[in-house]
């Protein structure tokens, strides 16, 4: 019965898989390659608990036939921390309580994530727009829209000590040449 | 006495002991549970709200290749159960009673044979009149939904009250005619209230794995495991020994997965296979199968006397159970004992109905009863603070509990909350300023 494979790359790995023609990524995702993040419920793009992010953009794998996933980056909730080394969005959602029975956070991390790879500084009405498409029906959305705001400044923070070691390790560099050049 | 600071956990922000899973993706809910050998189950749902079931046909379901299992009510080695009393049934048998009742259930090789199979199954229906408003349903020459329990378990379409074997759940304290007759200002109103779906993100799922040993297990997205195993345990007539229930995870339940759901129609389809059977539900058939928050249509007329004084209260409430008794009493007898709310009222009188309609089954919900009668009482205190051009909060504060004081059912209220309820709801919203 499966008679086509899919190429594309989740979370960074070239993935090669058998599937039928009316296959969603969803399913390819939950039954083919047991992915456990991605949450199945309305099956029908409106509650946003199966968002993955597809070539960049925030998608309802639900709504996407796999064979179009052919060649695309996929990416799931699995690509960003592990539990000893949270993403900074993560940390935000666990530290917040952004998350209650913890069914939507999946998919409302990954819309987060999309609109932060493209908008490192949103304002939160751009915030509240990235997590429209995602509902939750225990905690509302004042937490997660508040651990968005709070990974964004953790993410600047994160990003101005990476600046600040990437110029003392140019220096060091720079001096290192120096005393190399002196001998 | 109430100082944050002396508590430990209390005011402090503390992580969900499963957060980190949560967000690491770690956690699994039924939606990511698989077995190996497993097959997927569909059910054949009701496409009347009332109807008589003239012939199941089952057999181009049967011989669809992939397909396991097709079963009817004849499959169900136990088929009527209940939660105080046993009207339901778990695949309608010879009557459906509303629209998106399981009739039939498919275990195929993949969820599309079993979809393609259930959709083969051919049910021949005697439409009937249905009845929705449970007031209609009450009055004479309404279409009748449980014919087969008159006198058991039902009158008409009103549930017989177990304990007193009478129409209504009773209460009684005082007097409220003198309570009437003492008042100054009597305010009468009726409210109504709708049937709210729970609607978790996560559907209704089961999965069913029976082993070598004559045991079964089952995952299900179930709130109330350890009450419901005895009822699956009876549907399989089968020892509770030999029936484990576990709850994984939970996508949210909100009080609707209290009921049973999915479990005995996929345990029956497992057993009957040999083989584990996982049955998910769309949000589609979530929707129309699983249970909503009792609507109820209630009269509250209450007495007081010019200064706030509450007197007297005399009630009546109609809860609509759906086509199915359920937790219905349960719900009720909360309404008839605590719909007057935190509130001395020495004189009080409520008869509460139950009754059946043609709409899905009632189901806990938030609150299991309090919402829809707090919401009565609370309108009605508004309503008797502007006539009496009174401050709605001193109001309450006139009338609220203290402790020590008695319901009207003589129970002693202790740890009273109210007070510093309305205390902080009247500082956080600035009231009065």
């Amino acid at each position: 019965m499966d008679n086509l494979t899919l190429h594309f790359t989740l979370n960074g790995r070239e993935t090669e898989v058998a599937i039928t023609p009316e296959m969603s990524l969803l399913t390819v995702l939950k039954e083919r390659l047991y992915i456990n993040s991605v949450k199945r419920a309305c099956v029908g793009g409106e509650c946003g608990a199966c968002t993955v992010i597809v070539d960049g953009k925030a998608m309802n794998s639900c709504l996407i036939l796999a064979v179009c996933a052919e060649g695309c980056r996929v990416e799931t909730l699995e690509s960003l921390g592990t539990p000893e080394h949270l993403h900074p969005l993560q940390k935000a959602f666990y530290e917040m309580g952004a998350s209650q029975c913890g069914f939507c956070t999946p998919g409302f991390i990954m819309s987060a994530k999309a609109l932060l790879d493209q908008n490192p500084e949103p304002s939160e009405e751009e915030i509240r727009v990235a997590l429209s498409g995602n509902l939750c029906r225990c905690t509302g959305y004042v937490k997660p829209v508040q651990a968005v705001q709070r990974a964004v400044t953790e993410l600047k923070t994160e990003q101005a000590s990476e600046m600040a070691v990437a110029a003392i390790r140019q220096a060091a560099i720079r001096v290192g040449g120096m005393t190399q050049g002196g001998n | 006495m109430y100082e944050k600071e002396s508590y430990a956990v209390v005011g402090k922000g503390r992580p969900r002991v499963d957060a980190v899973k949560q967000v690491t993706g770690k956690v699994q809910y039924l939606c990511d549970m698989h077995l190996p050998d497993m097959l997927y189950g569909k059910a054949v749902y009701s496409t009347e709200h009332h109807a008589n079931i003239l012939r199941i046909d089952t057999s181009a379901a049967e011989a669809v290749p992939g397909v396991h299992a097709v079963i009817t009510h004849k499959d169900i080695p136990h088929n009527l159960i209940g939660v105080t009393y046993d009207d339901t049934p778990v695949l309608a048998e010879g009557k459906v009673r509303y629209k998106g009742e399981m009739v039939a259930a498919v275990a195929a090789e993949t969820y599309e044979i079993a979809c393609y199979a259930a959709s083969l199954v051919k049910v021949d229906y005697e439409v009937l009149p249905a009845v929705f408003d449970p007031r209609e349903a009450m009055k004479e020459g309404a279409p009748i939904l449980h014919e087969d329990k008159q006198g058991e378990g039902y009158q008409g379409n009103i549930h017989i009250v177990p304990a007193t074997g009478g129409l209504f759940q009773t209460l009684r304290c005082g007097d409220v005619e003198e309570g009437f007759a003492a008042s100054d200002v009597i305010l009468e109103r009726k409210f109504a209230t709708c049937p709210q779906k729970p609607l978790p993100i996560e559907n209704f799922c089961t999965l069913a794995a029976p082993d070598g040993n004559d045991d079964i297990t089952i995952w299900s997205t179930q709130q109330c495991v350890f009450g419901n195993a005895g009822h699956i345990a009876a549907v399989l007539k089968m020892p509770l020994s030999r029936v484990r229930v576990i709850c994984p995870a939970m996508g949210g339940g909100f009080g609707e997965k209290n009921q049973l759901g999915t479990e005995p129609v996929t345990a029956v389809l497992a057993r009957k296979v040999g083989r584990p059977v996982k049955m998910e539900l769309t949000t589609e058939e979530s929707l129309m199968f699983t249970g909503t928050k009792h609507p109820m249509y209630f009269t509250y007329k209450l007495g007081a006397k010019k200064d706030g004084t509450l007197v007297a209260l005399k009630r009546d409430c109609i809860t609509g159970a759906g086509a199915y008794r359920s937790v219905a009493m349960l719900i009720t007898m909360k309404v008839t004992y605590w719909g007057a709310g935190p509130y001395n009222i020495p004189n009080q009188y409520a008869d509460c109905y139950v009754v059946a309609t043609n709409k899905q089954i009632g189901a806990a919900m938030r609150g299991f009863g309090m919402a829809q009668p707090t919401f009565a009482m609370e309108v009605m205190l508004d309503m008797l603070a502007e006539q009496l051009g009174m401050d709605p909060l001193a109001l309450r504060r006139r009338n609220m509990f203290h402790d020590g004081d008695h319901m009207p059912t003589g129970q002693a209220v202790r740890a009273t909350g109210i007070g510093m309820v309305l205390d902080k709801v009247a500082q956080m919203s600035g009231w009065g300023e």
